[in-house]
Formats: structure tokens, sequence, C-alpha cells
């Protein structure tokens, strides 16, 4: 029989195996942007910011990481405007329609992205609508709603239904019950959603080639800069693009986390006990 | 509480006169839109490079704003404008070979060549290369140009001028072929002799195929992006390689020493210019963007930005002898180039390549 020590030892290798599978290439991007020279091999020669200062003037890039931004954010709020409401009355009324709809929400997480560009592509020709960023943030909205739905769901399914009758009993109306007990305890749940769904949007390339008018995405700019390679500058632009996707990732966890952490407290528990 | 009137139209404390003036500014930015509707830039459906800050001011400069929008791939720019894409822009920049694809789907207009009258300055091969007419119609004439053609570690190699290098075991386990089934087939075609590499019959093909398997022995590796080969080059485990004119100036930069050369059996040729796109309402500035295209000056402009080779022969005239060299092209060696072209049977090269890679 294998030791305790062995299999722990074992089980870390593995470990560390997997971490640096997962993160080597991001760190090799990362320091082939600060390499001085062009041509993206090792040894690094020189460390430099020359590539960062260059990204930095470059004025395609930077429009279109407005615009990214611009649909980023405008998905990320119609989402949350449409999956709150219906994860939190799915849960609260929904009984088996309920489920039924939140599992119909959260359908476009399993068509391919080129399926949903293509289907809704079709759909607004059909309409004869004007493709512009508009449309993106419609595409984007497809993509980021069952993930918002899907981690409200989560937050909801630990929610005490008790803390809503107590409210009612103690004579709040439903708005006002919304407003000051659900929205509150559901808020760092919210924020996860919507950090999420910002880098799902973010990220995107194929929805917004296929629903774009006349406007580049900061993605579909990345994929159209590499027809004859990885240059420095796009490293320069992978490595920002990592320290926001991840602080992002990060700030999400962290907001998740300490929800959790609040609804262990031991008051709290007391009551739901 | 005291319930208070809804005021739509003039909301609480608001008096006759600041209305008046609202609508006024309104009227004026009214009026500020539609003049900015009316200058609204040409929609420019192209590759990244195009779009660039340098290509953007020349165009602005000259009367002719555009506003780029990129695709990455030639399938890309067709499958868009099919879907809906010919109603948002106005023109887009097809290789050769998609040309004919374009009007044959019907997302390209033809062109009236009368209102090029950059035309007389450019390179009177490029005003025949087959794809650009179809059904005896213009499409365009091509503003950049250039070759796939073979790179090479003059170190280790010495001067080459053939395509046998690709097939030396003097080289072998440092060839780099490209993994494209046109290139692919194409370079076996020219080292066979074959003068016309997009019309080969079915025996043609199975000796280019043999040939090819024959080549797999000696390959270091296929390569699919420029950034894999730039970096087999790079650290040396490729000498030599079937190759994009892009990887050699930052190699060279690096202090390496590549050489660029088009074999004497032939190399690849590519060429890119403005279609105007079905339908379009500004056609007309479309086609004199077009014409802008292939003056001198944007040729000037373009090779100085991008290090792309202009089809203008004045443009050329202009330049440093140094930069032409830079640009990796010899107009006089241009009977050497066949301009990539669809075969009859696309899907059967693609089979083909498919074969000897698995072979």
């Amino acid at each position: 029989m294998i030791s305790a020590r062995a299999a722990s030892a074992v089980l870390a290798a593995w470990y560390w195996l997997v971490v640096a599978f997962l993160f080597a290439p991001l760190v090799v991007v990362v320091l082939f942007s600060l390499n001085d020279a062009e041509v993206s091999i090792l040894p690094i020669r020189a460390l430099s910011g020359r590539w960062y200062a260059m990204l930095m003037k470059d004025q395609t890039v930077l429009h279109a990481l407005g615009n990214s931004l611009i649909v980023a954010v405008a998905a990320v709020v119609v989402s949350v405007l449409l999956g709150a409401p219906l994860a939190i009355g799915a849960h609260r009324h929904g009984g088996k329609v309920g489920r039924a709809l939140v599992g119909f929400a959260l359908a476009p997480m399993m068509i391919p992205a080129l399926i949903l560009g293509v289907s809704l592509l079709t759909l607004l020709n059909a309409l004869n609508a004007q493709l512009s960023l508009v449309s993106v943030t419609l595409g984007h909205t497809l993509i980021c709603l069952p993930y918002v739905v899907l981690v409200l769901d989560a937050r909801l399914a630990g929610y005490d239904p008790r803390l809503d009758e107590a409210a009612l009993d103690l004579g709040a109306g439903p708005l006002m019950l919304l407003w000051t007990i659900t929205l509150p305890l559901l808020a760092p749940a919210i924020t996860a959603a919507a950090l999420l769904a910002f880098t799902l949007s973010f990220d995107d390339v194929v929805v917004a080639f296929f629903l774009t008018g006349r406007e580049n995405t900061l993605p579909m700019t990345i994929w159209a800069m590499l027809r004859y390679g990885i240059t420095p500058e796009l490293n320069a632009l992978a490595a920002l693009t990592i320290l926001v996707s991840a602080l992002t990732a990060l700030l999400a966890e962290m907001t998740l986390r300490n929800a959790r952490s609040i609804s262990a407290h031991p008051n709290l528990k007391e009551t739901s006990s | 509480m005291t319930q208070r009137p809804i005021q739509i139209f003039a909301p609480h404390g608001l008096s006759r006169r600041t209305l008046l003036q609202a609508a006024a500014m309104t009227a004026a930015s009214l009026e500020l839109l539609r003049h900015a509707r009316a200058a609204q830039p040409l929609s420019y459906f192209t590759w990244e490079t195009y779009g660039e800050k340098p290509f953007l001011d020349f165009s602005s400069e000259h009367g002719i704003p555009v506003q780029p929008t990129f695709f990455s791939s030639s399938d890309e720019m067709i499958a868009k404008l099919k879907g809906g894409g010919t109603r948002i822009y106005d023109m887009c920049v097809p290789i050769q070979n998609y040309v004919e694809i374009g009007a044959r789907v019907g997302v390209l207009d033809p062109m009236d060549p009368q209102k090029l009258t950059n035309l007389p300055g450019v390179f009177d091969q490029f005003k025949a290369i087959p794809g650009w007419q179809t059904d005896g119609k213009t499409f365009g004439v091509p503003f950049v140009w250039g070759a796939n053609a073979l790179a090479f570690n003059r170190k280790e190699t010495g001067e080459i001028d053939s395509l046998d290098a690709l097939f030396d075991p003097k080289f072998k386990g440092r060839i780099a072929m490209r993994n494209e089934p046109y290139d692919g087939l194409a370079v076996g075609a020219l080292k066979l002799g074959i003068k016309d590499p997009w019309n080969m019959d079915d025996k043609a093909l199975a000796e280019v195929k043999k040939l090819m398997i024959s080549q797999k022995p000696l390959l270091r590796a296929y390569w699919t992006s420029i950034a894999e080969l730039k970096n087999m080059l790079a650290s040396g485990e490729a000498v030599v390689a079937w190759s994009f004119l892009a990887v050699i100036k930052p190699l060279n930069d690096q202090g390496m020493d590549i050489g660029w050369v088009w074999p004497k059996e032939g190399a690849i040729g590519w060429s890119e210019g403005v279609a105007l796109v079905k339908g379009s309402p500004n056609s007309d500035a479309v086609q004199q963007y077009a014409n802008l295209t292939l003056s001198p000056d944007f040729g000037v402009m373009m090779g100085k930005a991008s290090r792309y080779a202009t089809t203008s022969a004045e443009a050329m005239k202009r330049m440093d002898p140094a930069m032409v060299k830079d640009l990796g092209i010899d107009p006089s060696q241009l009977s050497r180039l066949t301009f990539k072209a669809n075969p009859p049977d696309p899907a059967k090269w693609n089979e083909i390549w498919n074969e000897v890679k698995a072979a």
C-alpha cells in the first residue's frame, strides 16, 4: 500500500503539472511582450516596454478597444436586467414552468458560437435590420444570459424563503421586499455574474464578426492582425487582455467567496437552521 | 401628500423660453447629424493592414475618407458579404482567385475601367491577371502584390535559386513546407516543370502527389501559421522553406542572414485590389478610391507603411532602390510568377493534399 505521504507528493506533482500546463503559455506571452526583439524566440534579448508604447499609439487597436468596452458593458447591463428577474421569478413562483424557463435560458450555452452568429445574422437579415454594435450587443447578450442565470440560480438555491416571509409579515410590499431583502442578498452573485458576462463578451470574436456592421471589436482586430504572424505588439496586447480578464475573474471569485462567508455567518445560520 | 399634476410636455419649472431654446438646439443638432451622415466615410471591408492609420490618413487627405472593418480570411469575407454584408459595405479587398467567386455568388459589381485614370501607370502584367476579369467585365485592378517563394538561411545553405533545395537530401530534416493545398501542390507542379499548375489533369496531379510524398521524409515540419515558420527559421530548425516575404525582414533585423528568392522554376503570385460591393450606393466614390490605390503616391505610402509592393510602375520609379529590394520583388522577373487561380475541382486538390500529409 502506498503511504499517504507518497500519495500526497504524487498529487502535488500532478497539481503543479496541471498548473504549468494551464499557465505556461500565458507566462510566455507576457515574457515575449517584454522582449526587445521582434521575433518571439528564447533567449530574451533585453527587457523593453517599447511594444507597449507602440500599442498605446495604435489608433486601430485603441478604437477597437473602445468598441469592445461599449459592447461588453451594454451586454452586461442587458443580460443582468433580463437574467436577474428571470432567475428570481422562476425561483419564487416558477415551479415546473420556472425550471423549464431556466433551462430554456441556459440553452444558448450549448450552441456553438458560430451557429449562434450565423443564425442571428440570418434573423436580422430577415427583419431587414441594420448591423451595428447594437446587433453585436444583442448577440453577446445571448452569450452572457445563460451564465448570468446560472450564477444567480445557484445562489438562489441557498436562499432562505423564510427571510421573504418574515419581511412580508413585517409589512413589506413586494417591491420593498425585492429592494431591501432580495437584491442586497443577491448583490454579490449579481456582481460576479456581471463580471463573468463582461469577460465572455470581451473575448468573443465569432459572433462579433458576423453581427458587426462597420465597427471592429478588439478580438476581431487581433484575429485580423494575425494574418502575418504574431508580432510583439500582439503579445503586449494579449498580456494586457490577460491581466484585465484575470483581474475581473479574480474579482468575481472574491465577491462570491465573500458572499458565501456572509451567508455562513453564525447569526444567519441560526435563523435558517 | 398633495398630488402634483403630471406635466409631460413642460416638466415642473420649465419655462416657455427654455423649451424654445431646447427645440432650437434639437433642430441644430439634427442638422449636424444630417451633415455628418452626408460626409459618412466609405465602408471598407478589408485586411487589417490596409485599414491602418497611414492608409486612413492618406484616404482622408485625398478627400475619400474610409472606415475599415476587418476580416481575416477570404472565405470569411465571402461569407459575411453573402450573409447581408452587401447592405453594409461599399467595397472590399479580395485576392485574385476570390474575385470570380465573389462575382459568381453575386456580391460584387463590375467597375468601369474608364474611371481608373491611373491605370496607364500600372505594370501591364497586373492588368491581365486572370480572375480580375470575369465574363468579360472588370471587377478591379490590384494595387498590391507579392509572391510566396523560397526563404533560406544563407550561412547554412549558400545561395539558392532553385526549387531543388526543397527536395535536397542535403537539408534533410531542415526543410519547412507550407501546409496549404494550393501552395503545396503548385510547388510540386512548378518543380516538375508544369507551366499552368492550376489546370492540371489527373495524371499530372498524381505525379505531383508522388513527388510531394517523396519530400516528406526530408521535412522538419509543415507550417500553418507564419509565426511557426518564423520561429523555425530563427532557431535554425529550418534552413530552407516555402515562405511568405513577411518573415524575412524581422529575422534579418535580428542579425540573421535570411535570403529570399523567386526560384527559377517559378513562384506563386498573389494580388489584391479594391472591388465594388454589389449594390453600393457610393459606386462612384468607390471607383475613385480604387483609382487612388493605383496612384504613385499611394504606392509609395504603402511601401513605407507596410512593406507591401505596389502594382504602380510609376510609384516603383519614385522609390529608393533599397526600399524596392526590401519589398522582396523584382518587376523584371514578373513572368516567373504564376498567380493563384481556382482549379476546376478544388475539392480534389484538398483531398490529394490530405493524402500527401497522411502518407
